[in-house]
Protein backbone atom coordinates (compact mmCIF):
# COMPACT_ATOMS: atom_id res chain seq x y z
CA UNK A 1 0.00 0.00 0.00
CA UNK A 2 1.38 3.42 -0.92
CA UNK A 3 2.28 5.99 1.71
CA UNK A 4 -0.62 8.10 0.50
CA UNK A 5 -3.12 5.31 1.04
CA UNK A 6 -1.77 4.55 4.48
CA UNK A 7 -2.02 8.19 5.50
CA UNK A 8 -5.44 8.60 3.92
CA UNK A 9 -6.74 5.48 5.61
CA UNK A 10 -5.53 6.82 8.93
CA UNK A 11 -7.10 10.21 8.40
CA UNK A 12 -10.42 8.78 7.29
CA UNK A 13 -10.49 6.37 10.22
CA UNK A 14 -9.73 9.22 12.60
CA UNK A 15 -12.52 11.28 11.06
CA UNK A 16 -14.97 8.39 11.23
CA UNK A 17 -15.56 8.34 7.49
CA UNK A 18 -16.35 4.84 6.18
CA UNK A 19 -14.32 3.59 3.21
CA UNK A 20 -13.04 0.42 1.58
CA UNK A 21 -9.74 -0.52 -0.07
CA UNK A 22 -11.09 0.21 -3.53
CA UNK A 23 -12.02 3.73 -2.42
CA UNK A 24 -8.40 4.40 -1.57
CA UNK A 25 -7.32 3.59 -5.14
CA UNK A 26 -9.74 6.15 -6.54
CA UNK A 27 -8.97 8.64 -3.80
CA UNK A 28 -5.29 8.49 -4.73
CA UNK A 29 -6.18 9.23 -8.36
CA UNK A 30 -8.41 12.15 -7.34
CA UNK A 31 -5.68 13.54 -5.11
CA UNK A 32 -3.14 13.32 -7.93
CA UNK A 33 -5.44 15.49 -10.03
CA UNK A 34 -6.45 18.07 -7.45
CA UNK A 35 -3.77 18.17 -4.78
CA UNK A 36 -1.19 20.27 -6.69
CA UNK A 37 -3.73 23.07 -7.06
CA UNK A 38 -4.65 22.69 -3.39
CA UNK A 39 -1.01 23.21 -2.44
CA UNK A 40 -1.03 26.41 -4.46
CA UNK A 41 -4.06 27.53 -2.46
CA UNK A 42 -2.21 26.71 0.77
CA UNK A 43 0.87 28.68 -0.23
CA UNK A 44 -0.60 31.76 -1.94
CA UNK A 45 -0.34 35.11 -0.16
CA UNK A 46 -3.90 36.32 0.24
CA UNK A 47 -3.38 39.49 2.24
CA UNK A 48 -5.75 40.82 4.85
CA UNK A 49 -9.46 40.66 4.30
CA UNK A 50 -12.53 41.03 6.50
CA UNK A 51 -13.56 37.53 7.42
CA UNK A 52 -17.24 38.27 6.83
CA UNK A 53 -16.60 39.03 3.19
CA UNK A 54 -14.98 35.67 2.78
CA UNK A 55 -17.86 33.62 4.02
CA UNK A 56 -20.78 35.61 2.69
CA UNK A 57 -22.51 33.02 0.48
CA UNK A 58 -24.72 35.52 -1.27
CA UNK A 59 -22.09 36.40 -3.84
CA UNK A 60 -23.12 39.99 -3.29
CA UNK A 61 -21.35 42.59 -5.40
CA UNK A 62 -18.03 43.78 -4.08
CA UNK A 63 -19.37 47.21 -3.24
CA UNK A 64 -21.33 45.59 -0.43
CA UNK A 65 -18.31 43.68 0.77
CA UNK A 66 -16.37 46.92 0.96
CA UNK A 67 -18.98 48.90 2.86
CA UNK B 1 -44.91 17.59 -42.07
CA UNK B 2 -42.58 19.14 -39.49
CA UNK B 3 -42.51 17.39 -36.13
CA UNK B 4 -43.47 19.97 -33.48
CA UNK B 5 -40.28 19.26 -31.54
CA UNK B 6 -38.31 20.35 -34.60
CA UNK B 7 -39.87 23.78 -34.07
CA UNK B 8 -38.20 26.26 -31.74
CA UNK B 9 -39.66 26.53 -28.26
CA UNK B 10 -40.95 30.02 -28.98
CA UNK B 11 -42.67 28.83 -32.15
CA UNK B 12 -44.38 26.05 -30.20
CA UNK B 13 -45.65 28.69 -27.77
CA UNK B 14 -46.73 31.05 -30.55
CA UNK B 15 -48.64 28.40 -32.48
CA UNK B 16 -50.47 27.25 -29.37
CA UNK B 17 -51.37 30.83 -28.53
CA UNK B 18 -52.63 31.37 -32.07
CA UNK B 19 -54.73 28.23 -31.93
CA UNK B 20 -52.68 26.62 -34.67
CA UNK B 21 -51.12 23.86 -32.58
CA UNK B 22 -53.08 21.69 -30.20
CA UNK B 23 -51.09 21.43 -26.96
CA UNK B 24 -52.40 17.94 -26.27
CA UNK B 25 -51.11 16.75 -29.62
CA UNK B 26 -47.82 18.54 -28.95
CA UNK B 27 -47.45 16.73 -25.63
CA UNK B 28 -48.23 13.35 -27.20
CA UNK B 29 -45.80 14.04 -30.05
CA UNK B 30 -43.14 15.08 -27.54
CA UNK B 31 -43.53 11.92 -25.47
CA UNK B 32 -43.40 9.87 -28.66
CA UNK B 33 -40.23 11.72 -29.75
CA UNK B 34 -38.63 11.00 -26.37
CA UNK B 35 -39.62 7.34 -26.68
CA UNK B 36 -38.19 7.22 -30.19
CA UNK B 37 -34.86 8.96 -29.58
CA UNK B 38 -34.02 8.46 -25.94
CA UNK B 39 -32.87 4.84 -25.99
CA UNK B 40 -29.32 5.33 -27.27
CA UNK B 41 -28.86 8.70 -25.56
CA UNK B 42 -30.26 8.10 -22.05
CA UNK B 43 -31.18 11.75 -21.77
CA UNK B 44 -34.55 11.36 -20.06
CA UNK B 45 -34.98 9.04 -17.08
CA UNK B 46 -38.67 9.44 -16.31
CA UNK B 47 -41.85 10.40 -18.06
CA UNK B 48 -45.34 10.43 -16.52
CA UNK B 49 -47.90 10.97 -19.29
CA UNK B 50 -50.92 11.04 -16.98
CA UNK B 51 -49.33 13.68 -14.74
CA UNK B 52 -48.25 15.72 -17.75
CA UNK B 53 -51.71 15.62 -19.28
CA UNK B 54 -53.23 16.60 -15.94
CA UNK B 55 -50.82 19.52 -15.74
CA UNK B 56 -51.82 20.55 -19.24
CA UNK B 57 -55.51 20.36 -18.39
CA UNK B 58 -54.95 22.77 -15.50
CA UNK B 59 -52.42 24.99 -17.29
CA UNK B 60 -53.16 28.70 -16.92
CA UNK B 61 -52.59 31.19 -19.71
CA UNK B 62 -48.97 32.25 -19.78
CA UNK B 63 -45.88 32.63 -21.92
CA UNK B 64 -45.32 28.87 -22.03
CA UNK B 65 -48.95 27.79 -22.09
CA UNK B 66 -49.08 24.15 -23.15
CA UNK B 67 -45.36 23.94 -23.95
CA UNK B 68 -43.54 20.79 -22.75
CA UNK B 69 -40.35 21.22 -20.72
CA UNK B 70 -38.08 18.69 -19.01
CA UNK B 71 -36.19 19.17 -15.74
CA UNK B 72 -32.97 17.94 -14.26
CA UNK B 73 -33.43 15.43 -11.44
CA UNK B 74 -32.55 18.09 -8.86
CA UNK B 75 -36.03 19.63 -8.70
CA UNK B 76 -38.96 18.07 -6.89
CA UNK B 77 -42.35 17.70 -8.51
CA UNK B 78 -45.60 17.21 -6.61
CA UNK B 79 -45.61 13.57 -7.67
CA UNK B 80 -41.85 12.86 -7.62
CA UNK B 81 -39.15 14.08 -5.27
CA UNK B 82 -35.73 14.77 -6.71
CA UNK B 83 -33.33 11.82 -6.97
CA UNK B 84 -30.20 13.90 -7.71
CA UNK B 85 -28.76 11.24 -10.00
CA UNK B 86 -29.26 8.35 -7.56
CA UNK B 87 -31.72 5.48 -7.35
CA UNK B 88 -33.42 7.07 -4.34
CA UNK B 89 -36.03 9.74 -3.90
CA UNK B 90 -33.88 12.05 -1.80
CA UNK B 91 -36.27 14.98 -1.77
CA UNK B 92 -39.92 14.98 -0.76
CA UNK B 93 -42.45 15.09 -3.58
CA UNK B 94 -43.46 18.75 -3.43
CA UNK B 95 -44.11 21.62 -5.79
CA UNK B 96 -40.57 23.02 -5.87
CA UNK B 97 -40.05 26.68 -6.59
CA UNK B 98 -38.88 25.97 -10.13
CA UNK B 99 -41.87 23.70 -10.74
CA UNK B 100 -44.20 26.47 -9.54
CA UNK B 101 -42.64 29.02 -11.87
CA UNK B 102 -43.07 26.65 -14.83
CA UNK B 103 -46.62 25.72 -13.82
CA UNK B 104 -47.62 29.35 -13.37
CA UNK B 105 -46.23 30.15 -16.84
CA UNK B 106 -48.50 27.47 -18.29
CA UNK B 107 -45.71 24.99 -19.06
CA UNK B 108 -46.10 21.22 -18.92
CA UNK B 109 -43.43 19.06 -17.30
CA UNK B 110 -42.92 16.22 -19.77
CA UNK B 111 -40.07 14.38 -18.08
CA UNK B 112 -37.05 14.28 -15.81
CA UNK B 113 -33.57 14.35 -17.29
CA UNK B 114 -30.53 12.21 -16.56
CA UNK B 115 -27.69 13.88 -14.68
CA UNK B 116 -24.23 13.16 -13.32
CA UNK B 117 -24.49 11.36 -10.00
CA UNK B 118 -25.27 13.82 -7.14
CA UNK B 119 -24.07 16.58 -9.45
CA UNK B 120 -20.48 15.73 -8.54
CA UNK B 121 -18.85 15.57 -11.93
CA UNK B 122 -18.67 17.34 -15.26
CA UNK B 123 -18.90 14.46 -17.75
CA UNK B 124 -22.35 12.91 -17.32
CA UNK B 125 -20.75 9.48 -17.22
CA UNK B 126 -21.57 8.51 -13.64
CA UNK B 127 -25.28 7.79 -13.38
CA UNK B 128 -27.36 4.85 -12.17
CA UNK B 129 -29.22 5.13 -15.46
CA UNK B 130 -26.02 4.86 -17.48
CA UNK B 131 -24.03 7.67 -19.03
CA UNK B 132 -25.99 10.18 -21.05
CA UNK B 133 -24.62 10.22 -24.59
CA UNK B 134 -23.80 13.15 -26.82
CA UNK B 135 -26.32 13.46 -29.68
CA UNK B 136 -23.52 14.64 -31.99
CA UNK B 137 -21.61 11.43 -31.37
CA UNK B 138 -23.04 8.96 -28.86
CA UNK B 139 -19.59 7.56 -28.15
CA UNK B 140 -18.75 10.88 -26.50
CA UNK B 141 -19.71 12.57 -23.23
CA UNK B 142 -22.48 15.09 -22.95
CA UNK B 143 -20.81 17.01 -20.17
CA UNK B 144 -22.48 17.54 -16.85
CA UNK B 145 -23.87 17.51 -14.49
CA UNK B 146 -26.99 18.58 -16.46
CA UNK B 147 -26.12 15.87 -18.96
CA UNK B 148 -29.55 14.68 -19.98
CA UNK B 149 -31.00 18.18 -20.16
CA UNK B 150 -28.42 19.29 -22.72
CA UNK B 151 -28.67 16.04 -24.67
CA UNK B 152 -32.48 16.16 -24.77
CA UNK B 153 -32.49 19.70 -26.15
CA UNK B 154 -29.73 18.96 -28.67
CA UNK B 155 -31.50 15.81 -29.88
CA UNK B 156 -34.75 17.73 -30.27
CA UNK B 157 -36.64 15.63 -27.81
CA UNK B 158 -37.66 18.85 -26.07
CA UNK B 159 -37.50 22.54 -26.91
CA UNK B 160 -36.24 23.64 -23.51
CA UNK B 161 -34.97 22.11 -20.29
CA UNK B 162 -34.18 23.29 -16.81
CA UNK B 163 -30.76 22.37 -15.46
CA UNK B 164 -28.69 23.38 -12.50
CA UNK B 165 -25.16 24.75 -12.20
CA UNK B 166 -22.91 24.47 -9.14
CA UNK B 167 -19.61 24.26 -11.01
CA UNK B 168 -20.51 24.78 -14.64
CA UNK B 169 -23.19 22.11 -14.80
CA UNK B 170 -25.44 23.97 -17.22
CA UNK B 171 -22.75 25.73 -19.28
CA UNK B 172 -20.35 22.79 -19.66
CA UNK B 173 -22.89 20.35 -21.18
CA UNK B 174 -24.34 23.22 -23.20
CA UNK B 175 -20.92 23.69 -24.75
CA UNK B 176 -20.33 20.03 -25.47
CA UNK B 177 -23.84 19.38 -26.82
CA UNK B 178 -24.09 22.51 -28.96
CA UNK B 179 -26.97 24.21 -27.15
CA UNK B 180 -27.34 27.40 -25.13
CA UNK B 181 -26.89 26.76 -21.40
CA UNK B 182 -27.43 29.63 -18.97
CA UNK B 183 -26.80 29.72 -15.22
CA UNK B 184 -28.80 32.34 -13.38
CA UNK B 185 -27.52 34.70 -10.71
CA UNK B 186 -27.24 33.08 -7.29
CA UNK B 187 -30.58 33.33 -5.50
CA UNK B 188 -32.51 34.58 -8.52
CA UNK B 189 -35.03 31.75 -8.23
CA UNK B 190 -36.74 30.10 -5.28
CA UNK B 191 -34.59 27.26 -3.93
CA UNK B 192 -37.23 25.20 -2.13
CA UNK B 193 -37.48 21.64 -3.38
CA UNK B 194 -34.12 22.02 -5.15
CA UNK B 195 -30.88 20.29 -4.21
CA UNK B 196 -29.07 23.53 -4.99
CA UNK B 197 -30.32 24.82 -1.66
CA UNK B 198 -27.43 22.80 -0.23
CA UNK B 199 -24.78 24.92 -1.90
CA UNK B 200 -23.82 28.57 -2.05
CA UNK B 201 -22.47 27.81 -5.55
CA UNK B 202 -25.70 26.58 -7.13
CA UNK B 203 -28.17 28.21 -9.41
CA UNK B 204 -30.80 26.74 -11.71
CA UNK B 205 -30.17 27.02 -15.42
CA UNK B 206 -32.07 27.18 -18.66
CA UNK B 207 -31.12 25.21 -21.76
CA UNK B 208 -32.46 25.97 -25.21
CA UNK B 209 -31.47 25.53 -28.83
CA UNK B 210 -30.71 29.22 -29.19
CA UNK B 211 -30.72 32.44 -27.22
CA UNK B 212 -34.30 33.38 -28.07
CA UNK B 213 -35.68 30.06 -26.84
CA UNK B 214 -33.55 30.30 -23.73
CA UNK B 215 -34.83 33.82 -23.13
CA UNK B 216 -38.44 32.65 -23.26
CA UNK B 217 -37.79 29.82 -20.81
CA UNK B 218 -35.79 32.10 -18.54
CA UNK B 219 -38.53 34.72 -18.51
CA UNK B 220 -40.89 32.05 -17.24
CA UNK B 221 -38.42 30.91 -14.58
CA UNK B 222 -37.58 34.41 -13.40
CA UNK B 223 -41.22 35.52 -13.73
CA UNK B 224 -40.19 38.78 -15.33
CA UNK B 225 -39.64 39.97 -18.88
CA UNK B 226 -36.13 40.09 -20.28
CA UNK B 227 -36.50 42.52 -23.18
CA UNK B 228 -33.90 42.09 -25.92
CA UNK B 229 -31.53 44.98 -26.50
CA UNK B 230 -28.95 45.77 -29.12
CA UNK B 231 -25.63 44.30 -28.04
CA UNK B 232 -23.49 46.14 -30.58
CA UNK B 233 -21.87 48.43 -28.05
CA UNK B 234 -21.05 45.82 -25.44
CA UNK B 235 -17.47 45.78 -24.21
CA UNK B 236 -16.02 42.31 -23.67
CA UNK B 237 -13.13 41.63 -21.34
CA UNK B 238 -10.65 38.89 -22.23
CA UNK B 239 -8.95 37.31 -19.23
CA UNK B 240 -6.15 35.33 -20.84
CA UNK B 241 -4.71 33.85 -17.67
CA UNK B 242 -5.91 31.23 -16.89
CA UNK B 243 -8.99 30.95 -19.10
CA UNK B 244 -7.43 31.17 -22.56
CA UNK B 245 -4.45 28.98 -21.69
CA UNK B 246 -3.94 25.26 -22.26
CA UNK B 247 -6.79 25.01 -24.76
CA UNK B 248 -7.36 22.74 -27.72
CA UNK B 249 -6.28 24.81 -30.71
CA UNK B 250 -9.55 24.37 -32.57
CA UNK B 251 -11.55 25.48 -29.56
CA UNK B 252 -9.38 28.55 -29.03
CA UNK B 253 -9.55 29.60 -32.68
CA UNK B 254 -13.29 29.17 -33.00
CA UNK B 255 -14.04 31.10 -29.81
CA UNK B 256 -11.69 33.94 -30.79
CA UNK B 257 -13.22 34.10 -34.25
CA UNK B 258 -16.76 34.18 -32.88
CA UNK B 259 -15.98 37.18 -30.70
CA UNK B 260 -14.33 38.98 -33.61
CA UNK B 261 -17.22 38.17 -35.97
CA UNK B 262 -19.71 39.61 -33.48
CA UNK B 263 -17.84 42.90 -33.53
CA UNK B 264 -17.60 43.39 -29.79
CA UNK B 265 -15.07 45.85 -28.44
CA UNK B 266 -12.50 43.55 -26.86
CA UNK B 267 -10.02 44.47 -24.17
CA UNK B 268 -7.49 42.43 -22.20
CA UNK B 269 -8.09 42.26 -18.46
CA UNK B 270 -6.32 40.73 -15.52
CA UNK B 271 -8.33 39.03 -12.82
CA UNK B 272 -6.30 38.75 -9.63
CA UNK B 273 -6.54 35.38 -7.87
CA UNK B 274 -8.32 33.78 -10.84
CA UNK B 275 -5.86 30.90 -10.87
CA UNK B 276 -6.85 30.03 -7.32
CA UNK B 277 -10.51 29.82 -8.29
CA UNK B 278 -10.31 26.11 -9.09
CA UNK B 279 -8.87 24.90 -5.79
CA UNK B 280 -10.93 27.37 -3.78
CA UNK B 281 -14.08 26.30 -5.56
CA UNK B 282 -13.26 22.62 -5.29
CA UNK B 283 -12.70 22.84 -1.53
CA UNK B 284 -15.94 24.63 -0.70
CA UNK B 285 -18.10 22.95 -3.33
CA UNK B 286 -16.80 19.53 -2.33
CA UNK B 287 -17.68 20.25 1.28
CA UNK B 288 -21.12 21.62 0.49
CA UNK B 289 -22.12 18.84 -1.88
CA UNK B 290 -20.57 16.15 0.28
CA UNK B 291 -22.37 17.29 3.40
CA UNK B 292 -25.70 16.93 1.59
CA UNK B 293 -25.30 13.28 0.58
CA UNK B 294 -27.17 10.93 2.92
CA UNK B 295 -24.73 8.34 4.36
CA UNK B 296 -27.07 5.52 3.37
CA UNK B 297 -26.63 6.44 -0.29
CA UNK B 298 -22.84 6.71 -0.32
CA UNK B 299 -22.28 2.97 -0.54
CA UNK B 300 -24.19 2.77 -3.81
CA UNK B 301 -22.36 5.56 -5.59
CA UNK B 302 -19.89 5.07 -8.41
CA UNK B 303 -16.25 4.65 -7.32
CA UNK B 304 -15.22 8.03 -8.77
CA UNK B 305 -18.00 9.80 -6.88
CA UNK B 306 -16.96 8.07 -3.67
CA UNK B 307 -13.37 9.10 -4.32
CA UNK B 308 -14.40 12.73 -4.75
CA UNK B 309 -16.48 12.60 -1.57
CA UNK B 310 -13.56 11.14 0.38
CA UNK B 311 -11.22 13.76 -1.01
CA UNK B 312 -13.64 16.41 0.19
CA UNK B 313 -13.82 14.79 3.61
CA UNK B 314 -10.03 14.97 3.94
CA UNK B 315 -9.74 18.70 3.34
CA UNK B 316 -8.38 20.57 6.37
CA UNK B 317 -10.57 23.28 7.83
CA UNK B 318 -7.81 25.87 7.39
CA UNK B 319 -7.92 25.24 3.67
CA UNK B 320 -11.62 26.01 3.63
CA UNK B 321 -10.95 29.32 5.33
CA UNK B 322 -8.34 30.16 2.70
CA UNK B 323 -10.80 29.14 -0.01
CA UNK B 324 -13.35 31.57 1.39
CA UNK B 325 -10.79 34.36 1.42
CA UNK B 326 -10.01 33.64 -2.23
CA UNK B 327 -13.72 33.76 -2.88
CA UNK B 328 -13.94 37.22 -1.37
CA UNK B 329 -10.94 38.33 -3.43
CA UNK B 330 -12.52 37.00 -6.60
CA UNK B 331 -15.79 38.74 -5.85
CA UNK B 332 -13.96 42.03 -5.62
CA UNK B 333 -11.87 41.24 -8.70
CA UNK B 334 -14.88 40.50 -10.85
CA UNK B 335 -16.68 43.63 -9.67
CA UNK B 336 -13.59 45.64 -10.63
CA UNK B 337 -13.53 43.91 -14.02
CA UNK B 338 -17.17 44.77 -14.67
CA UNK B 339 -16.39 48.41 -14.00
CA UNK B 340 -14.25 48.24 -17.15
CA UNK B 341 -16.32 45.96 -19.38
CA UNK B 342 -19.84 44.62 -19.79
CA UNK B 343 -19.05 40.94 -20.24
CA UNK B 344 -16.21 38.51 -19.75
CA UNK B 345 -15.57 35.83 -22.36
CA UNK B 346 -13.60 32.62 -22.73
CA UNK B 347 -14.16 29.09 -24.05
CA UNK B 348 -16.75 27.07 -22.15
CA UNK B 349 -14.70 23.89 -22.36
CA UNK B 350 -10.96 23.50 -22.87
CA UNK B 351 -11.46 20.82 -25.52
CA UNK B 352 -14.34 19.04 -27.25
CA UNK B 353 -16.28 16.29 -25.48
CA UNK B 354 -14.10 13.23 -24.84
CA UNK B 355 -15.09 9.64 -25.44
CA UNK B 356 -17.12 7.98 -22.70
CA UNK B 357 -14.87 4.93 -22.67
CA UNK B 358 -11.69 7.05 -22.50
CA UNK B 359 -12.65 10.37 -20.93
CA UNK B 360 -9.47 12.31 -21.41
CA UNK B 361 -9.08 15.80 -22.83
CA UNK B 362 -6.17 16.25 -25.21
CA UNK B 363 -4.63 19.53 -24.11
CA UNK B 364 -1.29 21.20 -24.92
CA UNK B 365 -0.12 20.26 -21.40
CA UNK B 366 -1.01 16.60 -22.05
CA UNK B 367 -4.02 14.33 -21.56
CA UNK B 368 -6.22 15.35 -18.65
CA UNK B 369 -9.28 13.99 -16.90
CA UNK B 370 -12.10 16.47 -17.66
CA UNK B 371 -13.15 17.68 -14.21
CA UNK B 372 -10.17 19.88 -13.39
CA UNK B 373 -10.04 21.73 -16.74
CA UNK B 374 -13.82 22.02 -16.80
CA UNK B 375 -13.95 23.44 -13.28
CA UNK B 376 -11.19 25.87 -14.14
CA UNK B 377 -13.25 27.27 -17.01
CA UNK B 378 -16.56 27.35 -15.15
CA UNK B 379 -16.14 27.95 -11.44
CA UNK B 380 -15.73 31.73 -11.41
CA UNK B 381 -19.45 32.28 -12.04
CA UNK B 382 -20.29 29.96 -9.15
CA UNK B 383 -17.79 31.43 -6.74
CA UNK B 384 -18.97 34.96 -7.42
CA UNK B 385 -22.65 34.19 -8.02
CA UNK B 386 -22.82 35.99 -11.35
CA UNK B 387 -24.79 34.62 -14.32
CA UNK B 388 -23.06 32.88 -17.21
CA UNK B 389 -23.98 31.37 -20.53
CA UNK B 390 -22.49 29.01 -23.09
CA UNK B 391 -23.26 29.86 -26.71
CA UNK B 392 -22.63 27.45 -29.61
CA UNK B 393 -19.96 28.94 -31.88
CA UNK B 394 -19.10 26.13 -34.24
CA UNK B 395 -17.78 22.63 -34.62
CA UNK B 396 -14.41 21.06 -33.99
CA UNK B 397 -12.65 19.05 -36.68
CA UNK B 398 -13.91 16.00 -34.75
CA UNK B 399 -17.46 17.08 -35.57
CA UNK B 400 -18.26 17.94 -31.97
CA UNK B 401 -19.69 21.31 -30.89
CA UNK B 402 -17.71 24.19 -29.42
CA UNK B 403 -19.15 26.67 -26.92
CA UNK B 404 -18.13 30.19 -25.97
CA UNK B 405 -18.78 31.26 -22.40
CA UNK B 406 -19.89 34.74 -21.37
CA UNK B 407 -20.25 36.09 -17.83
CA UNK B 408 -22.21 39.21 -16.88
CA UNK B 409 -22.65 41.20 -13.68
CA UNK B 410 -25.08 40.16 -10.97
CA UNK B 411 -28.65 40.05 -12.32
CA UNK B 412 -27.74 40.75 -15.94
CA UNK B 413 -29.02 37.55 -17.54
CA UNK B 414 -30.66 39.56 -20.30
CA UNK B 415 -27.31 41.06 -21.31
CA UNK B 416 -25.92 37.55 -21.74
CA UNK B 417 -28.75 36.65 -24.07
CA UNK B 418 -28.40 39.91 -26.00
CA UNK B 419 -24.75 39.07 -26.64
CA UNK B 420 -25.55 35.45 -27.45
CA UNK B 421 -28.09 36.55 -30.05
CA UNK B 422 -25.54 38.87 -31.62
CA UNK B 423 -23.06 36.01 -31.87
CA UNK B 424 -25.73 33.81 -33.42
CA UNK B 425 -26.68 36.44 -35.99
CA UNK B 426 -23.02 37.07 -36.86
CA UNK B 427 -22.66 33.39 -37.73
CA UNK B 428 -25.84 33.35 -39.81
CA UNK B 429 -27.36 31.22 -37.02
CA UNK B 430 -25.76 28.18 -38.60
CA UNK B 431 -24.46 26.72 -35.34
CA UNK B 432 -27.76 26.97 -33.45
CA UNK B 433 -29.81 25.73 -36.39
CA UNK B 434 -27.64 22.66 -36.92
CA UNK B 435 -29.22 19.45 -35.65
CA UNK B 436 -27.56 16.08 -35.07
CA UNK B 437 -28.75 13.04 -36.98
CA UNK B 438 -31.00 10.91 -34.78
CA UNK B 439 -28.92 8.30 -32.97
CA UNK B 440 -29.87 4.80 -33.89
Amino acid sequence: MSDFKVQAAGALTLAGVPFNDGDLDVLELVAQVFEPAMRALDDAPLGELPFEAGVDPSGAPAAQARS
Amino acid sequence: MTHPQDLPLREQARLISAGELDPGQLLDATLARIEERNGPLRAVVATFPERSHAMLAAAPPGPLHGVPITLKDMFSLPWRGYHNGTRHELGAPVASGVYRRLRDAGAVVAGVDNQHEIGMGTTGIASPHGAARNPWNPEHCTGGSSSGSAAAVAARMIGGAVGSDSGGSTRLPGGWCGVVGLKVTYGALPYDGYTGANSSFSGPGALGRDAADTRLLLEALLARPLPARDAASLRVGIVRRPYWEDLDAGVETRCSDALAEAGFALSALELPFAELGSPAGAVRLGAELGAAVPPAVVGELEPITRGLLLFGALQPAQRLVRADRVRARLRRAIADAFAKCDLLAWPTNSAPAPRIDAPLLELPSGPALPDAPNIRQAILANITGVPGVSVPVGFHSSGLPIGLQLLAPWGEESRLLDAAERIEVASGERWVKAAPAPAG
